[in-house]
């Protein structure tokens, strides 16, 4: 595979104000995750035209991982269609996406093109012509294979800057040095019931481990809401222990007050 | 020696060579007669599937001459060579090199150029002259037997008893008596064989819109040469394309080996297209994609470029807004990932019409289809259905409370999940129409972590009793994962 041997370009640190290309000149440079204080903290959201990778916390969480995912890329794809690359691993591992699955989480099927090659490095290529591409909304790697090197990566992340596209990385496994502008850690985290105790919309509790301008660690609890294709702020579950990464912060300390989310939890019982 | 095939629950002989027919064997034949007459008897038994490979690489070859070729099983082929010939120098010329070629594979064969193609396979399998000047047809056809008409057993034997024994001894007949006594069907076989109407072969390949080719008097092996020649045939084509103010969905591209095999390599692209340096890309991808670059062998003497299927192409006009522009990038990028991948790995889903969860989405190729519009999920709700799912699904060890309840706690990949919310049950029968089987009943399920699972229960059928064998009833499987 020639893919891996191109030359290295130099190393840069890509700015969310400076990233965006040319042609999307009339889009704002970044797109929100939806959640006021997570947006607050990212001084107004992520960068477009950059790479954004999503890491599961354990291997039960890559469903939850995928759900924030592919919604970090219907939001920074807009209207324009997102590219699912889905290598073989990742295949064998959580079964086949389905239509139905994407319509209701909100995705909306018509605009996801699933592209499945067997092995990681074809995803690579994919993913690189992806990043390439102008038209694209949004790029979605998910691979369970060999994770990719910075180098793969800083490739990427150049094509991205160039085409304005916005590239989700989706992978499980330990951490590995990556060009990507921030790194998210997912794990799955209780819905809040709705009637009858019966499972309530997805929630994931999200850390930002690494943001490229330096922004801090912190851990939200978010809860994707399909009709608006956002990420809410999840309220607090009454009397429950909210799982958390040992080594992420105190979820009282971090969570300052909104009026949102309690106003949601009202809208609901009434 | 011989080819065998078991006839009516007894070993016959099926074909037999030179030096069998020779020593009085004929196909047909016995095995155990045979084996009496001829001790020594070499047999290998009868492989249809081989002689039709062998059948269509010939085909294949052919296609050299004339892109009409269609088989004539189980050992024929029909080349339609109109207006082919004289590229060639003359029908004579054509025929001894094809001949010459199919000699050279090792295989003997007999050809008749007729002007109809009844005509030309009669003379073919039953011997006459090799090239029958135009509407000679009748004449020619005259003294061979009536089997050249190729009837059913039935009519054979009625026409012989008769003492019908010739095609002429027919032709010179009225039709009318002939068809009231055997049909409509004998007298169209007559008037096909003897010229007198013509049907056309039905090629095994649609003949291409445009085509360009490239031969070569020393066979050519080296990449950079195949791809050079490429580049050439692709610009060939692109003009003929733009003189006819179409574009190419899709482009085949055929190596001719020396030794008379044929690699094709096709590209299809989602909109027409005819520009040299995009489609000789998608050709890169593929040949880039294939674990044998088209093997040479020694090398290939002939290099045909086609475009099976084109569509009208307006020149492009400069477009004004950037949205478009991205489109097109968009395309080009599907062409690229089709090219490489193959159609079945570039997928778009579309609805189907159906309850079942599991058909209700399908994938269809990216390329030669169009997105449809799918309903809009119900508002306010959580995701019903799962973002993935497993085929077949997985079973799990599951326990419930009560026997019609959701799982309290279930098995999966060895990790035991804790159910903390459940609902359901949700009962999807299955569609009687396609496959028989009971009915699921689905429940979504959140375990404490809160990962949600697409999970569901088989009961035992109603009819097996106390005393049947007791499958582990009700069995769980785990069909889906939530986001």
């Amino acid at each position: 595979m020639v893919l891996l041997a191109f030359p290295l370009p130099p190393p840069e640190t890509p700015r969310p104000s400076a990233v965006a290309a040319p042609d999307r000149a009339a889009e704002p440079a970044g797109f929100a995750v939806g959640s006021p204080p997570a947006d607050a903290w990212l001084r107004g959201g992520l960068a477009r035209g950059a790479l954004h990778e999503v890491v599961a916390a354990a291997g039960a969480d890559a469903p939850a991982a995928a759900g924030f995912a592919l919604g970090l890329a219907a939001r920074a794809g807009g209207e324009g269609p997102i590219l699912w690359i889905r290598d073989g691993r990742a295949a064998a591992e959580a079964g086949r996406v389905d239509g139905m699955g994407l319509l209701e989480f909100g995705a909306g099927p018509a605009r996801v093109i699933l592209v499945q090659p067997d092995r990681s490095d074809d995803a690579l290529w994919a993913a690189d012509a992806g990043a390439r591409c102008p038209g694209l909304g949004a790029v979605l790697l998910e691979t369970g294979g060999r994770p990719l090197g910075l180098t793969a990566t800083r490739r990427l992340a150049l094509g991205l800057r160039a085409s304005g596209t916005t590239l989700i990385l989706l992978r499980g496994g330990p951490p590995m040095p990556s060009a990507a502008m921030t790194r998210w850690r997912v794990a799955s985290a209780l819905s809040r019931a709705l009637e009858a105790n019966a499972p309530g919309h997805q929630a994931v509790s999200v850390t930002l481990v690494r943001h490229r301008a330096g922004i801090a660690e912190r851990t939200w609890q978010m809860e994707w809401d399909r009709d608006r294709q956002r990420f809410a702020e999840r309220a607090p579950l009454p009397g429950a222990v909210v799982p958390l990464p040992a080594d992420g912060p105190d979820p009282a300390r971090g969570m300052p007050a909104d009026g949102f989310a309690a106003r949601r939890v009202e809208g609901r019982s009434g | 020696m011989a080819v065998v095939r078991a006839v009516k629950g007894g070993q016959r002989l099926h074909a037999v060579d030179r030096a069998a027919q020779a020593l009085g064997l004929a196909p047909g034949l016995p095995l155990a007669d045979a084996r009496a007459r001829v001790p020594g008897l070499a047999v290998v038994p009868h492989d249809p599937a081989a002689d039709e490979a062998l059948l269509v690489r010939l085909a294949e070859d052919c296609d050299r001459a004339t892109p009409m070729v269609a088989l004539d099983p189980p050992d024929g082929l029909a080349l339609d060579i109109t207006g082919c010939a004289h590229l060639w120098g003359g029908e004579a010329r054509l025929r001894a090199r094809l001949m010459a070629r199919i000699a050279r594979l090792g295989v003997e064969a007999r050809a008749s150029v007729a002007g109809t193609p009844d005509a030309a396979r009669a003379l073919a399998r039953f011997g006459g002259p090799a090239i029958v000047a135009p509407g000679e047809e009748a004449a020619a056809v005259r003294p061979l037997p009536i089997a050249a008409l190729g009837p059913d057993d039935a009519t054979r034997a009625a026409l012989i008893r008769a003492g019908l024994k010739r095609v002429g001894d027919l032709s010179d007949r009225p039709t009318a008596p002939l068809t009231a006594r055997f049909g409509t069907d004998l007298a169209t076989r007559l008037r096909r064989v003897t010229g007198a109407e013509d049907a056309r072969i039905t090629p095994r390949r649609a003949v291409p819109d445009c085509a360009a080719e490239q031969a070569f008097a020393d066979p050519i092996g080296r990449m950079e040469d195949v791809e050079a020649s490429l580049a050439l045939l692709l610009a060939r084509v692109g003009h003929a394309l733009e003189r006819a103010g179409r574009g190419g969905r899709v482009f085949e591209a055929a190596f001719f080996r020396a030794d008379g095999a044929v690699r094709r390599i096709r590209v299809g692209t989602g909109r027409p297209q005819r520009d040299p340096a995009v489609v000789g890309g998608l050709f890169r991808e593929r040949l880039g994609a294939l674990a044998d670059p088209r093997d040479p062998g020694f090398g290939f003497d002939l290099i045909r470029l086609s475009v099976p299927v084109a569509e009208p192409l307006v020149p492009a006009q400069g477009l004004l807004d950037g949205g478009a522009a991205g489109t097109e990038a968009v395309a080009d990028l599907l062409d690229r990932l089709t090219a490489r991948f193959g159609r079945d790995r570039v997928l778009r889903f579309v609805p189907a019409n159906t309850h079942d969860p599991v058909r209700a989405s399908r994938t269809v190729p990216v390329l030669g289809t169009t997105p449809l519009s799918w309903p809009a999920p119900e508002p306010g709700e959580p995701p019903r259905r799962p973002l993935t799912v497993f085929a077949p699904p997985q079973p799990i060890e599951a326990m419930a409370e009560v026997p019609d309840g959701p799982p309290l706690r279930f098995r999966w990949r060895r990790v035991l999940h804790e159910i903390a919310r459940a609902e359901g049950p949700e009962r999807i029968a299955p569609e009687w129409w396609r496959e028989a089987g009971p009915a699921r009943d689905y429940y979504r399920v959140e375990d404490r972590e809160g990962r949600r699972f697409w999970v569901f229960r088989v009961d035992p059928p109603d009819e097996a009793g106390p005393d049947a064998p007791r499958p582990a009833f009700p069995r769980w499987f785990l069909h889906g994962l939530f986001a």
